[in-house]
């Protein structure tokens, strides 16, 4: 799901690669997952964005464990009230676990959803935290 | 460092096409364009000699302080032209933004709508 960046990963070039042919020759769809999920990190938090265009917020399921997080999204389309010409954006029901690079607080996750784009912040939990030990001498 | 203010250019330059959704009834077309990451502000709707541009801009917010671990998108101007039927009233054209996504209203003008025709009792 995701690759640490502390040490090389050849495949990862491979997939940067991939995903620049993708993007490429399918124009917009940008590959085929939905919603499309960014991962960034700092010392101490884990932030998700997705790109969710189009969905009421209560249409959207965020649940998490200490170390992954589900999300579940029904977009829907408009197709029944109204005679379709063109129909590019998706619709339908979604779901997507993604993997989280550190265990996190589940109580303090916070969410937003904001333009199309869901921002979900998690909190590193205490205990995986990188702690300094002391060399005795 | 070089490489990373060549990669901001890149992304920078980089323009998408937003998948949209169009819609008729009697009154006219509907379109919807998704563009996640754009306010109501960022978009630009302009019509000549029948021709729809739209270009919608996202504000890059500040990311840089983190690091970014796994990316499987990156914000970009959207920009997508569209040819108008004739009869569409440029005038009256509607456009409202919600959740990421453009809703623009293309009315038929009074002229070319179906009119009904009573009959007069002789």
């Amino acid at each position: 799901m995701w690759f640490s960046d502390d040490y090389y990963y050849p495949l990862r070039e491979f997939k940067d690669l991939q995903r620049r042919l993708d993007q490429l020759f399918e124009g917009n769809r940008r590959g085929t997952s939905f919603p499309l999920c960014n991962i960034s990190t700092d010392q101490e938090k884990i932030y998700l964005n997705f790109l969710i265009p189009g969905v009421n917020q209560e249409d959207i399921n965020l649940t998490t464990t200490n170390d992954s997080l589900d999300i579940e999204v029904e977009k829907k389309s408009c197709k029944e009230q109204q005679d379709c010409v063109r129909e590019e954006r998706i619709s339908g029901k979604f779901k997507r676990a993604i993997n989280l690079p550190y265990h996190i607080d589940t109580d303090k996750t916070e969410a937003s959803y904001r333009n199309g784009i869901l921002s979900v912040t998690l909190i590193r939990s205490d205990q995986d935290k990188p702690k300094t030990i002391a060399i005795k001498s | 460092m070089e490489k990373k203010i060549e990669k901001q250019n890149q992304s920078a330059k980089k323009v998408y096409r937003p998948t949209t959704d169009i819609y008729t009834n009697e009154d006219g077309f509907i379109l919807y364009l998704d563009v996640p990451g754009c306010d109501q502000d960022d978009v630009n709707i302009n019509v000549e000699n029948n021709i729809l541009n739209i270009k919608a801009e996202p504000k890059n917010e500040a990311e840089s302080k983190t690091d970014l671990i796994y990316q499987e998108f990156e914000l970009g101007t959207y920009e997508r032209t569209f040819t108008l039927p004739r009869k569409t009233d440029v005038n009256k054209i509607e456009a409202s933004m919600k959740d990421g996504t453009l809703k623009v209203v293309l009315p038929f003008s009074e002229e070319v709508k179906p009119k009904k025709i009573e009959i007069k009792k002789s």
